[in-house]
């Protein structure tokens, strides 16, 4: 498992929704769940969920905020919070 | 008669924990947040 480094992001990587995650659109962003970590966690942002929703689309996670319009300046926040899905296991690298 | 007296309780101050935080982690925060729900069966 590879150690995520704060220079160490993961935009240039590609990503994709764990198979056992569960996400639900809120007006404030989404819930995701997972069901096999048991983990709940909030996205407090509708533009992270657009990204999440991309992931899987995009070569890499930079492309999917890119096309979800996420400010050049707003990258390194959404870099963050999208290591920390990976971390947590609610997303995971993709292979193809 | 009785005389009551009023009083406001205090405004508990609120921690200032951010500010002790390193930037990043900080910004981490503002986008995701998770949430244990570990003993709660049956209520997701």
């Amino acid at each position: 498992m590879p150690v995520l480094t704060s220079s160490a992001g993961v935009l240039d990587r590609a990503l994709e929704l764990a198979p056992d995650v569960s996400v639900r659109p809120e007006p404030f962003g989404a819930l995701l769940y997972s069901f096999g970590t048991r983990r709940l966690s909030f996205l407090k942002d509708r533009r992270l969920l657009d990204v999440v929703q991309r992931l899987g689309d995009a070569p890499t996670a930079r492309l999917a905020c890119a096309a979800a319009g996420v400010p050049d300046e707003q990258l390194a926040s959404y870099d963050a919070a999208l290591a920390r899905l990976l971390r947590t296991g609610l997303l995971r690298e993709r292979t193809s | 008669m009785s005389d009551t007296v009023t009083t406001t309780p205090p405004q508990p101050q609120e921690p200032a924990q951010s500010a002790d935080l390193p930037p990043q982690l900080v910004e981490e925060d503002l986008l995701v947040e998770d949430v244990s729900i570990d003993g709660m069966c049956g209520v997701y």
